[in-house]
C-alpha cells in the first residue's frame, strides 16, 4: 500500500459497442450518437483516468458483450487500455457474465498494463513502481478471517469482487410507492428511495471536462435503512474487504460492508429506458489510512428519463402541456449528455387521455415538445409519449359490457409473465416453434404495458359499439 | 283448447271409439303394441290440422266422417269433426263453439285458427304431439318456427355486440399474427428480426477474420524480419567480396611500386625541372634572341617612315579654331535659313497687324493705351460679373417687392369687401358680437328651458288648484253635520235669545253661547276642513301669479335676446341659431386670419423695401467700380459691360498681333547680327593663316575648304604618330626580351650546378632517373591513398594479407555475381511481402473501421423493439380476447333464451341433477349442456336417453312458453319414456305430473306396463286401451 494515498476509477457494465435498446427510430445524426454511446462513455472513462491521474482503472463485469462479436469493441478496449498504459495507468479487468474470462484471453495484443482477474486464482495485486502495492483484488469471501484483514497503515486496499445476486425487489407497499415516485423521478430524488441508489446527490453540476460530469463528494457514504436495502446490506455485510465491488446490480448504490463499503457504480451508459437518470462511473480516492471518498462521475452521452404525468378527466391539453413543461424544467442536466430520450408516461383517464391515443394529437404534442422543451443547442432531445390508463377512474356512461370487460381485466391484475406465457398456450393458430418464440417474447414484455394495451383495445372494441348503439 | 273426448268414427284401426279425457292434467293411456295409440295421436292431429292422404288402398271413402274431437275452447264446449275428401286433408266441421248454422270457409278458417291458437301443424307435430322418433331427433326442433323459440328471436344488443366482437377479434388476430399463412404484423417483425440477425451473423465473421488477419500479419512480420536479416547477411558478404576486389588492385600496385623503389638509385636532390624543361629553357633563350633582333630592325624602319611625313604648320596652329568653326557650320546654315524664314514671317505679321489696326478704327488711336494684360482682363471680367449680378439682384428684388405689393393690395381689397358686411365694425368687434350672440343663444335656450319649466309648473299649479277646488267641496255627510251644527247652533241661539228674553237671561245666554258654540264648531269644522285647502289654494295661486310674472319676464327677455341675435327668425331653434352664429364666427375668424396675413405681408413688404435700398446701394457701388476700372484699363467709362469686354478683346487682339510682329522682328535682328559676327571671325582667321585670296563672303564655302584641309592634316599627323608609337613599342619590347634572355642564362647555369651535371646530356640522364624516382613515389602515394580510401570506406571490414596474396579475381567476380543475384531475388521477395503486409494492414484497418456491424445491431434492436411492441399488441389482444371470451361465456350462461332456462330446470329434474344447464353458444344454433361438474357437452356427445330427456325438456319448456303466450293445446306424448332408466323415468313422470298440474292437458300413450304402473303408483290412473277388434264399437275404460 502506498503511504500517500491514491485514486482509482471503478466502472461496471461498460458494454463497449453494445447497442442501445428501445430508442425508437432516430434521425441519422442522433442515431450515430446512440450507436456510439457506449464507445463514447468508455472513451470518457479513459480520459477521466488520465485527467485525474489515477493509478488504475477497474472494469468490473461486462466490459463488452461477447455475443456482439464486435471488433470495434475489441479495438476500442485495446486502444483505450493501451492509452492508459502510455500514461502509466494500469487496468484491472473483472470478467462478467457477458465477457467471460475465455473471451478476454482471446483478445490479441492486450496491452501489458492490463491484468485480467481470474476467479479461480486467489488474487491479483495492483502495484505501482513508486508507490508500492496499492490494492489486492480478490473474490468476495464470506468465510473471512478477521485476523487476516490487513487494516494497518501502509497495507494495500483490499478490493473484494462480489458477483452474487443483488435483488432490488421490494414489498407490495413499497412497489406502489415506487410507482408514485416514478411521477417525479428526479425532482423528488432527494426524498425518494431511489435517490439512495444514486449516491451522492450532486447539488450543483460541476463544470464538465472531457465530456463527463463530476459531482460533489461526501464522506464514506451510507444508505438509509430502507426495507429493500436491508436484505442487500445483510447480504453484502457478510463480505470482507475495504471496498466490495458489486458487479452486476444494474443500479448505483453504496452500503456498509463488514469492514468497509460495498459499492456498485451503476452503468456508464444506460442501455435501456429502465436505466433512466444520470449514469457514470465512480472515482475512488483512498488516503493513507484507507478512508474512501467516492465521487460519481457522469460519462453517459445518451440519457433516458421517464417522467410520469397524472391527468384527470378535467385536465385540458394546455394543462397537460404546462405540467409537462414544468416537469421538464425540473430535470437536472449534467452537461455531458448529447442525446436525451424522454419517455413521457401519461397516466389518467378522461377525454384528453382518450384523445392522446390518436396519432394526430400525440404527434402535435410531440412536435411542440421538440421545439419548446430543449436544454441547449448542443443537447438533442427526443420525446415520446406512453399512456397508462388509470384503473381507479372510469369514464361514466360506459356500456355494461365495457364495464364488465374492464372488471374482468382488473380481476387479472397484477398481470405477470406466467400469465402471458399461459396466453400463448391457448392462443389460436400458434403452435410449433412459434409457441416457443412467443413464450420467449413474453418474458421480455412489461405486463403492465400489456394490460394497458388490453385495456385500450377493449375500449376501442366496446366504445365503438357503444357509440354506434347510442 | 282442451280436448274433452275423442270420438273416432272410423280412423285407422279405430271404429266408433269414444274416449273421454280429463281436460286438465295428465291422461295416461296404456295399450299394447298395435293398440292404436299412435293412430289416436294422428287422429287428433288430423282432426285439428287435416288428415294426411293415406295410401290408396287405405284411403277412406270420400265424404266419410273420420271422427271428431269434443273440445272446450274459451269455456265453450263444442266439437270439431273432419270429413274426408277425395283430395286435400279433409273438411272441418264444427258443432257448438258459437258457429251453429251455415258458415263460410273464412269463418271456419278463423275458428280453426282460433282453436289452434295460430299454430301450424309443424309446431304441433314437433312440439305438442310427438313420439319416440321425434324426441330422438334434434332436426325436429330445427324448423324455423320452433327454432326461433329455442334460440330466441334475437341476441339482444349485448349479444350482438359480443358476436360482432368475434369478427373483430378474428380480424385483429389476422392483422397481428397468422403464422400459418405467413401474415400479420408480428409475423413480419419476426421475419425482419430473423433477416437482420442473419445479416449480422454473416457479418460477424469480422472478429475471426480480424484474428486471422492479425495472425497472418504477425507471421508475415516475422518472415519479413527473417528475410531482412538474410538480406543483411548477403549484403555483408557481397560487401566483403567487393571490398576485396577494390582493395586488391591498389594493394598489388603498392606492392609493385615498393619493389621498384627499392631497386632504383637514390637521388637526394634534383632541381625540379626535367630535361625537357632544360631544353625548353635553351630553346626559349634562342627564340628570345631572334625576336629581339627583329624588333630592333622594325623600330628603325618606323623611325625613318615617320621622319618622311610633312604637315602644314599654320594649319596645325589654327586647327582647333578651324575645327570649332567647322562644328558650328551647321548652326550657321540653320541660322541663315532662319533669317530667311523670319523675314517672310515678319512681313506677314506686319501686314496682319496693319489690317487689324485699320479695322479697329478710332479705337486704334487708343489701342496702344489700353491695358491688355491678363490681370486687366481678369479684373474686367470679375467686375463685369459683379456689376451684372448687382443689377440682376436689384431687378429681381424689385419684382418681388412689386409682386408682394400687388398681392397685399389684392387681399386687402378682398378683405375690405368682406368687411363691408360687418356694418362698419371691426373684425374684433364683430367677433365679440358673435361671442355675445353665442352667450345670448345660450341664455335664450336657458330661458326657453326656464319658460318651459315655468309653463309646466304653471300647469301643475293649475291642476293642483283644480284639485284643491274639488277638495273644497266637502263630503255630503260632513256638510250635513256642519249644517246640522249650524242649525242647532242657530236654533240654540234663537232659543237662547228667546229664553234669555223670556225666562232666564243666563240660560238664554247659555243657549246663545251653546248655539254660538255649535255654529262656531261648524264654522271651525268647515274652516278646519277648508282651511288647509284654502291655504294651499292661496299658496298655489300666489305661486301661479309668481310663475306668470316670471314667465312674462322670461318671455320679454327671450324676445329681447332673440331680437338682439342677428339673423334671428321667430321659430328658429337654438341649434339653427347656433349654427348660423357659428358660421358667422367662422367667417369672422377667416377674416381675422386674412387680416393678420395681410399685416404680415405688409411687414414683409416693408422689410423687403429696406433690403431693396441696400441692394440699390450695392448696385451703385459696383457701377462706380466698373467705371473706374474702365478708366484704369483705358476704355471709355460709358461703355456697357458687353461693349467694354468686346472692345477690350478687340484691342487686345490687335495688340497681340503687334507684339507678335515685334518679337519676330527683334529675333530676326539678333540672328543677322550673329551671322555677321561669324563671318567676321572667319575672315580674321583666314588672314591669320595668310589666306588673303579667299572669298570670305560665303563662310560656309570657306569652312568646307578648311575642313578638307584639316582632314588631310589629321590623317598625316595620325600616321606619323602611329609610326612613332609603334617604334617605341618595338624598342620597349626588345628591352624586355633582353632582360629575359639574361634571366634565362642565369637560370640555366644554376640548374646545371644544382643537378650536378656537367652538361646537357648529363643533366638529362640525371633528370630521367630523378623523374622516375619521383614518379614511383607519386604512384606509390597514390596507390597508398587509394588503398587507404578503399579501406577507410569499409571500416568494419578487415582483410588478411594472405587473402590478398591468394586472391583470384575471377572467382571473386563470380561470387559477387552470385551474391547479387541472390540479393535481387530477396529484394523481390521482400517487396512482395511488404505489399502483402500493406494489404493486410489495410484490410485490418477496414475491419476495424467498419461500423456496419454496429449499425446492423442497432437496426436489430429497433426491429426487436418493434417486435416487442407488436408482441405487446398481440398479447394485449389475446388478453382482451380472453376477457371477451369470459364475457361471452358468462353471457352465454346467463343470458339464454327463456325456453332454454326453463328447459334447464326440467332437464335438471329429469336427469336427477346430472345436467344443470342447457344453453346455446352465442350466435350459434346448437345446444350445449353443462353437467353438475361444469363440463360442457354437445348434443352429439350425449347418450340416447339423455338426448331424449333434453328434447323432452325443450318441448316442455316450449309448451310452457306457448301457454304463457296464450297458446293452449294438449300435449300428446307417444311412449317417450322407454329409453329412460328407472330413476330418470321416475323423475320424468314426476315432472310430467307436475307439468300437468299447472293446467296443461297432457295425453301420455304407452305400451309399457311398468310405465303405466308407475303412473298408477303416483296416482294417475291410466286408461287401458282395448285390444283391437274390427267393426266393433270400442269403448275405452
Amino acid at each position: 500500500m502506498s503511504t500517500q494515498g491514491f485514486r482509482f476509477v471503478h466502472a461496471s457494465n461498460v458494454l463497449v459497442d453494445h447497442q442501445l435498446r428501445d430508442t425508437g427510430p432516430l434521425p441519422d445524426k442522433l442515431r450515430q450518437i446512440a450507436q456510439d454511446a457506449t464507445l463514447t462513455a468508455f472513451e470518457r472513462i479513459v480520459d477521466l483516468c488520465i485527467e485525474k491521474s489515477v493509478q488504475f482503472l477497474m472494469l468490473t463485469a461486462n466490459s463488452f458483450h461477447h455475443r456482439d462479436r464486435s471488433l470495434r469493441a475489441q479495438t476500442a478496449l485495446c486502444s483505450g487500455l493501451r492509452k492508459l498504459g502510455e500514461h502509466g495507468i494500469q487496468a484491472v479487468i473483472v470478467p462478467g457474465e457477458h465477457d467471460p474470462l475465455a473471451k478476454w484471453l482471446r483478445i490479441p495484443n492486450l496491452p501489458d498494463n492490463v491484468q485480467v482477474f481470474d476467479a479461480n486464482s486467489s488474487s491479483i495485486t495492483v502495484d505501482h513502481e513508486n508507490m508500492g502495492s496499492l490494492a489486492l483484488i480478490s473474490l468476495a469471501d464470506m468465510d473471512f478471517d478477521e485476523s487476516e484483514h490487513a487494516d494497518g497503515w501502509g497495507s494495500p486496499l483490499s478490493i473484494s469482487i462480489y458477483d452474487g445476486p443483488v435483488d432490488f425487489a421490494v414489498p407490495h407497499e413499497a412497489e406502489a410507492d415506487e410507482d408514485e415516485s416514478m411521477v417525479d423521478h428526479s425532482a423528488e430524488a432527494a426524498d425518494s428511495e431511489e435517490a439512495h441508489f444514486q449516491e451522492p446527490q450532486a447539488p450543483e453540476p460541476a463544470e464538465a471536462s472531457v465530456g463527463y460530469e463530476e459531482a460533489e463528494a461526501d464522506e464514506v457514504l451510507e444508505t438509509e435503512d430502507f426495507d429493500e436495502l436491508i436484505e442487500i446490506r445483510e447480504t453484502l455485510g457478510n463480505y470482507a474487504g475495504d471496498y466490495v465491488a458489486v458487479v452486476d446490480a444494474e443500479k448505483s448504490f453504496t452500503v456498509d460492508a463488514a469492514h468497509g463499503i460495498a459499492h456498485d457504480p451503476g452503468t456508464p451508459q444506460a442501455i435501456k429506458p429502465s436505466q433512466s437518470g444520470p449514469q457514470g462511473c465512480t472515482l475512488v480516492e483512498v488516503d493513507e489510512y484507507k478512508n474512501l471518498i467516492l465521487r460519481p462521475i457522469r460519462v453517459a452521452s445518451v440519457r433516458w428519463e421517464r417522467p410520469e404525468i397524472q391527468i384527470s378527466p378535467e385536465t385540458t391539453q394546455n394543462d397537460l402541456a404546462k405540467a409537462i413543461e414544468d416537469r421538464f424544467r425540473q430535470i437536472e442536466t449534467h452537461g455531458g449528455e448529447s442525446l436525451w430520450l424522454i419517455n413521457w408516461t401519461v397516466r389518467g383517464s378522461g377525454e384528453l387521455f382518450e384523445a392522446l391515443h390518436r396519432e394526430d394529437v400525440a404527434s402535435s404534442l410531440l412536435v411542440s415538445f421538440t421545439t419548446q422543451l430543449r436544454f441547449s443547442d448542443e443537447a438533442h432531445v427526443q420525446h415520446s409519449i406512453g399512456l397508462l390508463p388509470d384503473w381507479q377512474h372510469r369514464t361514466t356512461g360506459e356500456s355494461v359490457l365495457l364495464m364488465d370487460f374492464l372488471s374482468t381485466l382488473e380481476s387479472e391484475m397484477p398481470l405477470d409473465t406466467d400469465a402471458l406465457i399461459h396466453l400463448v398456450d391457448g392462443a389460436h393458430g400458434v403452435e410449433g416453434p412459434w409457441s416457443g418464440r412467443l413464450r420467449a417474447l413474453a418474458t421480455k414484455l412489461d405486463p403492465d404495458a400489456v394490460m394497458a394495451s388490453a385495456y385500450q383495445q377493449g375500449l376501442d372494441w366496446f366504445k365503438d359499439d357503444f357509440d354506434d348503439a347510442q | 283448447m282442451k280436448i274433452q273426448s275423442i270420438e273416432v268414427e272410423q280412423f285407422g284401426i279405430w271404429r266408433n271409439l269414444s274416449l273421454p279425457l280429463k281436460p286438465q292434467g295428465l291422461n295416461v293411456f296404456y295399450g299394447p303394441n298395435e293398440a292404436g295409440k299412435s293412430t289416436l295421436m294422428k287422429f287428433i292431429r288430423g282432426v285439428l290440422y287435416g288428415f294426411q292422404q293415406p295410401p290408396a288402398d287405405l284411403a277412406f271413402p270420400p265424404q266419410s266422417r273420420m271422427g271428431s274431437l269434443k273440445l272446450i275452447v274459451d269455456g265453450q264446449t263444442g266439437s270439431v269433426a273432419r270429413i274426408a275428401r277425395d283430395s286435400g286433408r279433409g273438411r272441418v266441421g264444427f258443432e257448438g263453439l258459437g258457429l251453429d248454422g251455415p258458415v263460410d270457409d273464412q269463418q271456419v278458417d278463423e275458428l280453426v285458427n282460433h282453436i289452434l291458437c295460430g299454430t301450424n301443424e309443424t309446431v304441433f307435430e314437433n312440439v305438442f304431439a310427438f313420439g319416440l322418433r321425434e324426441i330422438q331427433q334434434l332436426a325436429t326442433l330445427e324448423a324455423d318456427d320452433v327454432e326461433r323459440h329455442i334460440y330466441g328471436l334475437s341476441l339482444g344488443a349485448d349479444g350482438q355486440r359480443l358476436l360482432s366482437l368475434n369478427d373483430r377479434i378474428a380480424e385483429r388476430r389476422r392483422e397481428l399474427f397468422q403464422p400459418a399463412q405467413g401474415q400479420g404484423k408480428l409475423f413480419e417483425q419476426f421475419r425482419d428480426f430473423a433477416n437482420v440477425s442473419k445479416q449480422i451473423d454473416a457479418h460477424n465473421e469480422s472478429q475471426d477474420k480480424h484474428r486471422e488477419l492479425s495472425g497472418r500479419r504477425d507471421e508475415l512480420t516475422v518472415r519479413i524480419e527473417k528475410m531482412k536479416r538474410h538480406q543483411d547477411d548477403l549484403r555483408m558478404n557481397l560487401r566483403g567480396h567487393k571490398f576485396m576486389d577494390r582493395v586488391w588492385k591498389p594493394w598489388s600496385e603498392v606492392h609493385e611500386l615498393e619493389k621498384e623503389l627499392r631497386r632504383m638509385p637514390q637521388i637526394g636532390s634534383f632541381p625540379n625541372i626535367g630535361p625537357e624543361q632544360f631544353d625548353e629553357i635553351e630553346a626559349e633563350l634562342e627564340q628570345l634572341k631572334q625576336t629581339r633582333s627583329q624588333l630592333m630592325s622594325e623600330a628603325s624602319r618606323l623611325k625613318r617612315q615617320s621622319l618622311g611625313i610633312d604637315v602644314d604648320s599654320e594649319l596645325r596652329k589654327e586647327a582647333l579654331t578651324i575645327q570649332s568653326y567647322i562644328d558650328e557650320m551647321e548652326w550657321i546654315e540653320e541660322l541663315a535659313e532662319t533669317i530667311d524664314v523670319g523675314e517672310v514671317e515678319s512681313a506677314d505679321l506686319r501686314e496682319r497687324y496693319e489690317h487689324k489696326l485699320r479695322e479697329l478704327g478710332e479705337q486704334a488711336a487708343n489701342g496702344h493705351t489700353v491695358n491688355t494684360s491678363p490681370s486687366a482682363h481678369y479684373r474686367l471680367i470679375r467686375r463685369a460679373e459683379q456689376f451684372q449680378q448687382a443689377t440682376r439682384r436689384k431687378e429681381k428684388f424689385g419684382k418681388r417687392i412689386q409682386r408682394l405689393a400687388d398681392q397685399c393690395h389684392k387681399r386687402g381689397l378682398s378683405l375690405s369687401e368682406k368687411m363691408k358686411s360687418l356694418g362698419g365694425l371691426s373684425i374684433e368687434q364683430s367677433q365679440g358680437q358673435s361671442q355675445a350672440c353665442f352667450d345670448r343663444i345660450a341664455e335664450v335656450s336657458q330661458l326657453r328651458l326656464e319658460q318651459t319649466e315655468l309653463q309646466q309648473r304653471q300647469r301643475a299649479v293649475l291642476e293642483q288648484l283644480e284639485t284643491s277646488e274639488t277638495r273644497l267641496v266637502l263630503p255630503g255627510w260632513v256638510q250635513f253635520v256642519l249644517w246640522f251644527f249650524v242649525a242647532v247652533g242657530v236654533a240654540l241661539t234663537i232659543g237662547g235669545v228667546v229664553t234669555g228674553l223670556t225666562t232666564n237671561w243666563f240660560a238664554g245666554l247659555a243657549f246663545v253661547f251653546l248655539g254660538a258654540t255649535f255654529v262656531g264648531m261648524a264654522w271651525g269644522g268647515k274652516s278646519h276642513f277648508e282651511g288647509e285647502v284654502i291655504a294651499e289654494r292661496q299658496r298655489l295661486h300666489q305661486e301661479h301669479l309668481a310663475n306668470e310674472r316670471r314667465l312674462t319676464e322670461t318671455q320679454e327677455s327671450l324676445e329681447q335676446l332673440s331680437e338682439s341675435i342677428p339673423g334671428f327668425t321667430h321659430g328658429a331653434s337654438e341649434t339653427e341659431l347656433m349654427r348660423r352664429v357659428a358660421t358667422w364666427a367662422k367667417d369672422l375668424e377667416q377674416m381675422a386670419d386674412e387680416q393678420e396675413a395681410i399685416k404680415k405681408f405688409r411687414r414683409r413688404l416693408s422689410e423687403m423695401r429696406v433690403k431693396f435700398q441696400d441692394v440699390q446701394r450695392d448696385l451703385t457701388t459696383h457701377q462706380q467700380e466698373w467705371c473706374e476700372l474702365l478708366i484704369d484699363i483705358g476704355l471709355p467709362e460709358t461703355l456697357s459691360v458687353p461693349d467694354a469686354i468686346e472692345a477690350w478683346h478687340r484691342i487686345a487682339e490687335v495688340d497681340q498681333e503687334r507684339q507678335k510682329w515685334k518679337s519676330v522682328e527683334s529675333e530676326l535682328k539678333r540672328h543677322r547680327s550673329l551671322l555677321n559676327s561669324y563671318k567676321k571671325r572667319i575672315e580674321a582667321l583666314g588672314r591669320r593663316m595668310n589666306r588673303w585670296d579667299a572669298d570670305y563672303s560665303d563662310p560656309v564655302e570657306i569652312l568646307n575648304q578648311w575642313e578638307d584641309e584639316l582632314r588631310s592634316y589629321g590623317m598625316q599627323r595620325s600616321e606619323k604618330r602611329d609610326c612613332r608609337r609603334e617604334e617605341m613599342a618595338k624598342r620597349r619590347e626588345a628591352a624586355k626580351l633582353k632582360s629575359r634572355i639574361r634571366d634565362l642564362k642565369i637560370k640555366r647555369s644554376a640548374i646545371l650546378v644544382q643537378s650536378g651535371a656537367a652538361d646537357r646530356e648529363d643533366f638529362q640522364n640525371r633528370a630521367s632517373a630523378f623523374q622516375r624516382q619521383r614518379e614511383v613515389l607519386e604512384l606509390l602515394a597514390l596507390a597508398r591513398e587509394e588503398l587507404a580510401e578503399v579501406t577507410s570506406a569499409e571500416k568494419e571490414l578487415a582483410i588478411v594479407e594472405s587473402d590478398l596474396v591468394e586472391y583470384d579475381a575471377d572467382k571473386n567476380a563470380a561470387r559477387i555475381h552470385e551474391l547479387e543475384t541472390d540479393l535481387q531475388q530477396l529484394e523481390l521477395d521482400l517487396n512482395a511481402a511488404h505489399e502483402e503486409m500493406g494489404s493486410l494492414k489495410h484490410e485490418i484497418a477496414q475491419l476495424r473501421n467498419d461500423n456496419q456491424a454496429a449499425s446492423m445491431r442497432f437496426d436489430r434492436e429497433l426491429v426487436a423493439s418493434r417486435l416487442r411492441d407488436a408482441a405487446q399488441e398481440w398479447f394485449a389482444m389475446e388478453w382482451a380476447a380472453s376477457a371477451v371470451e369470459g364475457l361471452r361465456s358468462r353471457f352465454e350462461k346467463n343470458c339464454q333464451p327463456e325456453i332454454l332456462a326453463a328447459a334447464s330446470e326440467y332437464l335438471e329434474r329429469m336427469s336427477c341433477g346430472k345436467y344443470e344447464n342447457v344453453w346455446t353458444p352465442l350466435g350459434e344454433r346448437r345446444l350445449r349442456l353443462d353437467d353438475y361438474q361444469g363440463k360442457s357437452w354437445s348434443v352429439e356427445q350425449l347418450s340416447r336417453g339423455a338426448r331424449e330427456q333434453l328434447f323432452l325438456a325443450l318441448r316442455l319448456a316450449m309448451v310452457r312458453q306457448f301457454a304463457s303466450d296464450g297458446v293452449e293445446l294438449p300435449l300428446v306424448l307417444d311412449d317417450i319414456l322407454v329409453n329412460f332408466d328407472q330413476h330418470r323415468g321416475d323423475a320424468t313422470i314426476d315432472e310430467l305430473i307436475d307439468f300437468a298440474k299447472n293446467g296443461q292437458q297432457l295425453l301420455m300413450f304407452t305400451c309399457h306396463r311398468h310405465l303405466a304402473e308407475q303412473f298408477e303408483a303416483k296416482g294417475i290412473e291410466p286408461v287401458w286401451l282395448p285390444e283391437h277388434q274390427q267393426s266393433e264399437q270400442r269403448r275405452a275404460g
